[in-house]
């Protein structure tokens, strides 16, 4: 029997409710798209288990249902351009050994508020957006602190348990 | 944390320090609310005069008051309305936004003409 199907199960719910939390609770700072992407701890924890393809797969299928409960064509959009933009940058540093789980959760959140602000533009046609653009990086860089931290604490519990099969 | 964490996230927070001490240097007073639909100018008024002006987008609205030199929106029909919560602006380069509705409200001063983006 296998485990790994059950934990990603867990993790893409985990993600989704992470996010849709996040989606209902407004921000106190007045600056639109500006969200904590805390989903993003599974996302990192999962590529630091299971591996790269899966945690696109469980990203992949939180959009997915995040885009249905939400019912806003939009959302799908921001959502798959912020993951696209924050796997590509968090894959190479994962691999790269240079940088700890801490400096790719940062460069996750922060690629991944920086794809939502371009987004916004290409949509809007707004260019004036990007003066927003700084604000959004530090946000990302103190979202992406917490759930490196996070993931750091959590890793080390998670080798403990064997994710792939049942032992019998 | 490893070496380069810090390289990231110490030039990543050196960038944004600068660019918003920049925007925040080139404000100056203001003096005509300016309202953009689509990046178009749709509407423009004095800060100095007391006003309402309701912004229609096809079905939707912006209702923007500009009142004691401040210009903000009071209310909308957009889903959030961050554009209500981002507040009073009065100086120019300020803006409010409301991205459901590609409604932006900006000042601008017409002592120096700042042309920030020059569409074509």
């Amino acid at each position: 029997m296998y485990k790994k199907t059950a934990f990603l199960g867990l993790f893409a719910c985990l993600a989704l409710i992470f996010s849709y939390v996040e989606a209902i609770v407004p921000l106190p700072i007045p600056v639109p798209g500006v969200k904590l992407g805390l989903a993003n701890v599974l996302i990192v924890i999962c590529l630091y288990t299971y591996g790269v393809k899966e945690a696109v797969a469980i990203n992949f299928v939180r959009i997915i249902l995040l885009t249905v409960l939400f019912a806003n064509p939009y959302s799908f959009l921001y959502s798959l351009a912020g993951a696209v933009i924050s796997m590509a940058l968090m894959y190479p540093l994962y691999k790269s050994k240079g940088f700890s789980i801490i400096g790719v959760s940062v460069a996750g959140a922060v690629g991944h508020n920086t794809a939502q602000i371009l987004t916004a533009m290409a949509v809007t046609g707004i260019v004036k957006l990007i003066d927003y653009l700084p604000v959004l990086i530090i946000s990302g860089i103190i979202t992406g602190l917490i759930i490196g931290i996070i993931g750091k604490i959590i890793l080390p519990q998670l080798k403990k348990i064997d994710l792939e099969r049942v032992k019998s | 944390m490893k070496k380069w964490d810090y390289v990231l996230i110490g030039s990543l927070t050196l960038i944004s320090v600068i660019w918003i001490i920049i925007i925040l240097g080139s404000q100056s007073s203001g003096e005509k609310v300016v309202v953009k639909v689509n990046d178009k100018v749709i509407y423009t008024a004095l800060l100095s005069e007391d006003s309402e002006y309701l912004i229609k987008t096809g079905n939707d609205y912006n209702n923007l008051v500009i009142k004691d030199g401040e210009a903000y929106i009071d209310d909308a029909n957009c889903k959030g309305l961050d554009c209500v919560r981002m507040g009073h602006i009065s100086n120019g380069g300020e803006s409010i936004i409301c991205i459901p509705h590609s409604v932006i409200v900006t000042i601008e001063s017409d002592k120096d003409n700042n042309i920030d983006f020059v569409s074509e």
